[in-house]
């Protein structure tokens, strides 16, 4: 065995020191970590869908940025925390662009964050919320604003901004990164979850949407006219007016 | 969390356009402030009046190319610490530091090169004007204006005004400066103008205000509400446009409008706690009534956003805090306690519990709620001086003049502040929101001219006195810095730097302040100009 081969290994034992200190801190982790499960339910809810690959691809994602925020690597945590958000919100653009969702598989179209954002055609745009469920239009400023300030504040870490600077030089434990990165994952589940509901909630047939209550209740039971769309009195008297 | 900056004077203003979030008030007033007729806007502390004026400042210089106006932004909250034995010293001041302003921002605009002589009118005859852009050098004009600001240390003295320009004079060099520069006209926006417990100051300055007027000079303002003392030549109705500066709390975007303000600096950790608990959000936008420096305070407070949070800040921030500035301008001008002791006690003891009782029985009945009471007009003219210091701090505003009541009696409807309101129900954020979603002014209490309420105060009060300046400041001076209203980070630094007094805080130097830790060149600006704002603020009222 080299020197070097050691040093690896000291950090892998130096990366378990950590671990379980980020796992004694279980009810932070152990949230984070159910989101995986939440994200699964959907990603089944949509599986006859191309653009499913995409949202599948976010999760794996998310999984690594879990897994760097629990062993220490935090910037590499927020700059997955990124990636996901970034893929599962351009899951949903693709999913009525099915062209660019072709290209994009191709190779010849790359994943646009300006578009995705965009305040007239982004996803949490007012008129793409109006198009796909008009009663969440108010609410959709809300959480572009929410998506634009955590794409930033998750940028900086890519780019090395100065404030990123205080997390540890060393392979160790920091409560202010580890709370921080678990406080921005719940407000990347809170906007995605938001804008997988704009899109499909409004066509799910009756077993998709007892499949995926669940998970859309946890992240977004505050928004009444998600709590209606689960309403088992109301989803009755449609189906029997049909 | 980050930390929510509140004061227009921490913000850079490059940043402005930025934070700005445009209602259609706020449009009206800007297009009223670009135009050609002289605008004054009103508001309590914290309505956005000083953010109004640089984004009219910013949108002006963007928009030099097409409109030809010139901007110029004078801020006169340096006013209360004139302190010369000379009568005509707040005419000189002001003529000296618009001066230099008008100096300083053609230098800035680069137009300094190409100036023609007039300029050097305006800087007090200095002939180096090469010196203007270098940052280091000062005009005899901004001596003088120094020597003014710098006689609270020696009151009674006289300062040597020789240079400075005559009223007339100082219009035909800005003339002869807008032909050379292809400028329409000037626009002067001065902030903090009219210091509200100085009457005197008041008057010289609408009097000052009129006699600029020309084809090449509109004047704009930004007054604290309950500044009356016009002077002489002054005609409110002809010679300026007054714009009250408050949001509408019954327009459809309010809470839109409110939540925009607070999502251009917070964090999406906050952000997200905003969207989850929607409506406890919404409670302490309606709570704050239209002021973005309380709804920035109060949203500080709460970062979780949560229910025992919105409803200890309800109890606390408006049953108490709100009332402190209040009550603090008793101690500064002790000749009104009276008048300001009366006010509250009017509010707390008779109007709050009488809308509240009026809101829980037109509840219980779906019947719309009310937070607006109404003035006979001729109510004693005491009775109207208690209620432009509430106005001046925010507990009421002005609804509407001019009002019918029963029996056909004119008067004044005022709304009071809605946090104020929502600190008399029991859980604000089990039912206060009822209250502030279905508010009408056709609901209001009565208040007629010989209304039993008034007797304490009319049979109190003695003859006014106007205010003796030199007292009253060197009382000021000797507070603790804690009275700032200065973020508790900043409230921080001046402790570790043994700024301790009001006083001291006015006389530290950016070096000073940067002896702190964590404070380089550009914290230590901030700080020192969030320090002096706020030194400014508590000593005009």
């Amino acid at each position: 065995m080299t020197d070097c081969s050691e040093y690896y290994f000291t950090l892998c034992s130096r990366q378990r020191e950590v671990l379980d200190q980020s796992l004694a801190s279980a009810a932070a982790y152990t949230k984070s970590h159910s989101f995986i499960r939440d994200l699964e339910l959907m990603i089944d809810a949509l599986e006859n869908r191309p653009e499913v690959f995409l949202l599948a691809q976010s999760v794996r994602e998310y999984q690594h940025g879990l897994f760097f925020a629990a062993t220490g690597h935090y910037r590499q945590a927020f700059v997955s925390l990124r990636m996901f958000m970034e893929l599962a919100l351009a899951s949903v653009l693709f999913s009525s662009c099915e062209y660019s969702l072709r290209r994009w598989m191709r190779g010849e179209q790359d994943i646009s964050w300006a578009a995705i954002i965009d305040s007239e055609n982004g996803v949490l745009s007012t008129n793409y919320v109006k198009a796909f469920f008009e009663e969440l239009s108010e609410s959709a400023p809300g959480y572009r604003a929410i998506a634009r300030t955590l794409y930033r504040e998750c940028s900086e870490y890519l780019h090395g901004n100065y404030g990123t600077w205080s997390a540890p030089e060393r392979l160790e434990f920091s409560d202010g990164d580890f709370v921080g990165w678990h406080e921005k994952a719940g407000s990347c589940l809170l906007v995605t979850f938001f804008c997988l509901a704009v899109r499909y909630l409004p066509g799910f047939a009756p077993t998709e949407l007892a499949a995926v209550e669940g998970p859309m209740i946890d992240h977004l039971g505050h928004i009444d006219q998600v709590r209606r769309v689960f309403d088992v009195s109301v989803r009755t008297d449609s189906e029997g007016t049909e | 969390m980050s930390e929510l900056l509140y004061r227009t004077e921490d913000i850079r203003l490059e940043e402005v356009l930025g934070l700005f979030v445009e209602s259609s008030e706020d449009r009206a007033a800007l297009n009223a402030l670009k135009s050609a007729t002289p605008t004054i806007i009103v508001g309590s502390r914290g309505v956005g009046k000083s953010f109004l004026l640089r984004v009219a400042e910013v949108e002006l210089g963007q928009e030099l190319s097409n409109r030809q106006v010139f901007p110029v932004y004078v801020s006169f909250s340096r006013s209360s610490l004139l302190q010369t034995a000379d009568p005509a010293q707040f005419l000189n001041w002001t003529l000296s530091r618009l001066s230099s302003r008008v100096v300083r921002a053609l230098t800035q605009a680069g137009y300094i090169g190409g100036m023609p002589r007039s300029v050097s009118i305006l800087s007090g005859g200095a002939p180096s004007l090469h010196l203007l852009g270098s940052g280091e050098e000062t005009t005899r004009i901004e001596e003088i204006a120094t020597a003014y600001e710098e006689s609270w240390k020696s009151p009674g003295g006289i300062v040597d005004h020789t240079g400075l320009p005559t009223v007339e004079a100082f219009r035909d060099a800005i003339e002869d400066i807008c032909s050379a520069c292809g400028f329409r006209r000037m626009a002067f926006l001065f902030d903090e103008a009219a210091h509200v417990f100085l009457p005197q100051q008041q008057r010289d300055f609408f009097t000052l205000f009129r006699d600029l007027r020309s084809p090449h000079i509109t004047c704009n303002a930004a007054v604290y509400p309950g500044v009356t003392a016009y002077g002489d030549a002054f005609q409110p109705a002809h010679d300026a446009t007054f714009i009250d500066v408050n949001r509408d709390i019954l327009a459809d975007d309010y809470v839109q409008n409110m939540r925009e303000i607070v999502e251009r600096q917070a964090d999406s950790t906050l952000l997200s706690n905003i969207a989850r608990n929607g409506q406890n959000f919404a409670l302490l936008a309606y709570a704050a009534s239209g002021n973005p420096r309380i709804l920035l305070k109060t949203v500080g407070l709460t970062p979780r956003m949560s229910s025992s949070e919105i409803n200890e800040v309800i109890r606390e921030y408006y049953r108490t805090e709100i009332w402190a500035e209040h009550s603090t301008l008793c101690e500064k001008y002790p000749g009104h306690r009276d008048v300001i002791d009366w006010g509250r006690k009017f509010i707390e003891e008779d109007v709050l519990p009488e809308l509240k009782k009026k809101n829980d029985e037109y509840l219980s009945s779906d019947r719309n709620s009310t937070c607006f009471f109404w003035m006979s007009r001729d109510a004693p003219q005491i009775v109207y001086e208690a209620l432009r210091v509430l106005h001046y701090t925010g507990i009421v505003s002005e609804n509407s003049v001019g009002i019918k009541a029963s029996r056909s009696e004119i008067g004044t409807r005022y709304a009071v502040n809605l946090g104020c309101l929502f600190a008399l129900e029991p859980t604000p954020t089990a039912s206060a929101f009822a209250v502030a979603k279905s508010l009408t002014p056709k609901r209001m209490t009565e208040y007629g001219s010989g209304h039993s309420a008034y007797g304490p105060l009319v049979t109190s009060v003695p003859a006014y006195q106007e205010t003796n300046g030199a007292e009253l400041l060197r009382v000021q001076m000797e507070k603790p810095s804690e009275v700032l209203d200065i973020t508790l980070w900043q409230k921080d630094k001046l402790r570790e730097l043994n700024l301790l007094t009001v006083g001291a805080v006015l006389g530290a130097s950016e070096t000073n302040l940067k002896e702190a830790r964590y404070v380089g060149d550009k914290r230590a600006r901030s700080m020192r100009n969030a320090a002096i704002a706020a030194v400014f603020e508590y000593l005009s009222g």
